[in-house]
């Protein structure tokens, strides 16, 4: 089935089963590795992107699901490897990457959330994360680096990225 | 994986497709389930997705809420047109990003054991609207949970409570993110002093969500006993399997405990 989507902002086709997942989709016919499957099931947001805006795990969307959809993966935050976006940044920064493996997912989570809630606070940013497990445990620090972010933001209001 | 994928525009090709394809095929909604590559769905040869029929947004109607069959369970969530124990109830269904694609007619139709949103739905007295081969019709909750399964779900139509109406919900799951194990729901009104139009709901002690009906008949219009005759009425009411989630001794426990704490939390609100 040929199935178009727009991915990070740039209209793509591909032609594939229409119950291929997502994820799958987008590693393989895509080549966005950096969305990665962790359970597979809806358990652990290694997996997780946009989709028109809501975070969602990829793992459990049809291709088909998503026809004309707007898709943001990890790939399509930063502009350019040099230019990181102010979460991206925070995350190293506060150490809020261990093995790397949750980051991505972590990163579109708290992307989206921060979107939704501006000014959060320390336990609405460990509600928002909840679908997401980091297997190092690194929580704290990542819930450092949210926080950190969207105080930033508010002290220094600019266009949120 | 499924070779069939199937985009009904209107709701009787939906329900036409299905009485062709019979148990070949599967109704498609969020996903959440269906695309879960450990379910039987996804196994399945045909599915038909529920997308493109224009099921979803919750509405103001006359003495009442209505809640159209696609949305999704955060969006219930962030409603404000809906009561806060449906909040409270949807709060309780796994994670934000399974919430933001889980449906509340999907989680009517897989219709789990524990589900966390239907012992409130069955505490407002919420009914369903279900589009049928020979026409729409209204279904009562509990009979559609005892199997009149029949049709695609078009909404969830919830009553407005009356204004001394108390509901209150307990659940336990292993952690926050995991499925609920027990989960009781109950509402009942407090007249001078006694308990009327009780509602017990429990999910987890069968195979599917339960309304205690003997429970309710024992304590309706009567105070609130001590808290071991609540409990002890309760276990007597419920038969648990056991599986690796725990065995039937503890989940009547957690039952007994469960529905006495909600029970006691509505009577002193």
């Amino acid at each position: 089935m040929n199935i178009w989507m727009i991915v990070n902002g740039e209209r793509r086709e591909v032609d594939v089963p229409p119950m291929k997942r997502l994820l799958d989709t987008l590693r393989e016919d895509l080549n966005l590795t950096g969305t990665k499957e962790g359970c597979g099931e809806g358990e652990c947001g290694a997996c997780l992107v946009l989709v028109n805006g809501q975070a969602v795990n990829s793992c459990l969307v049809a291709t088909g699901q998503v026809q004309g959809a707007e898709i943001w993966t990890v790939e399509g935050l930063a502009s350019s490897p040099e230019e990181l976006t102010d979460l991206q940044s925070a995350f190293l920064t506060y150490g809020a990457v261990q093995c790397g493996f949750c980051t991505p997912g972590m990163l579109m989570t708290a992307h989206a959330y921060l979107r939704h809630n501006p000014d959060p606070t320390r336990d609405q940013i460990r509600e928002a994360i909840s679908g997401n497990l980091c297997r190092c445990t690194g929580y704290q620090k990542i819930v450092d680096a949210i926080e950190a972010v969207a105080k930033r933001r508010q002290t220094e209001p600019g266009e949120a990225p | 994986m499924a070779s069939h994928f199937h985009q009904p525009e209107r709701i009787e090709e939906a329900l036409r497709f299905k009485q062709e394809l019979g148990e070949a095929a599967y109704f498609l909604a969020g996903g959440t389930e269906v695309n879960n590559s450990k379910s039987k769905a996804a196994q399945a040869e045909h599915l038909i997705w529920l997308g493109k029929l224009g099921l979803g947004g919750i509405k103001r109607r006359e003495g009442g809420v209505s809640i159209g069959a696609m949305t999704t369970l955060q969006e219930m969530l962030e409603s404000e047109l809906l009561h806060p124990a449906i909040h409270q109830a949807a709060r309780n269904h796994a994670n934000r990003n399974i919430r933001n694609v889980a449906t509340i007619g999907g989680h009517l139709a897989t219709c789990r054991s524990c589900a966390d949103v239907i012992p409130v739905l069955l505490a407002l007295r919420a009914w369903l609207r279900v589009a049928t081969l020979s026409g729409e019709l209204e279904r009562d909750i509990e009979r559609w949970l005892l199997g009149e399964r029949d049709g695609i779900v078009l909404s969830v139509e919830v009553p407005d409570p009356p204004a001394d109406l108390r509901v209150a919900l307990e659940c336990h799951t292993r952690t926050a993110n995991d499925v609920s194990l027990i989960t009781a729901g109950v509402s009942l009104r407090n007249e001078q002093g006694c308990m009327r139009d009780l509602i017990v709901a429990a999910g987890g002690v069968a195979a599917s969500v339960v309304r205690l009906h003997e429970v309710e008949a024992a304590l309706e219009g009567k105070p609130l006993p001590s808290r071991e005759e609540v409990e002890s009425l309760v276990a007597g009411q419920v038969n648990p399997i056991a599986d690796i989630r725990g065995s039937a001794d503890f989940k009547r426990h957690l039952a007994a405990t469960l529905v006495e704490r909600a029970l006691r939390k509505a009577w002193n609100r």
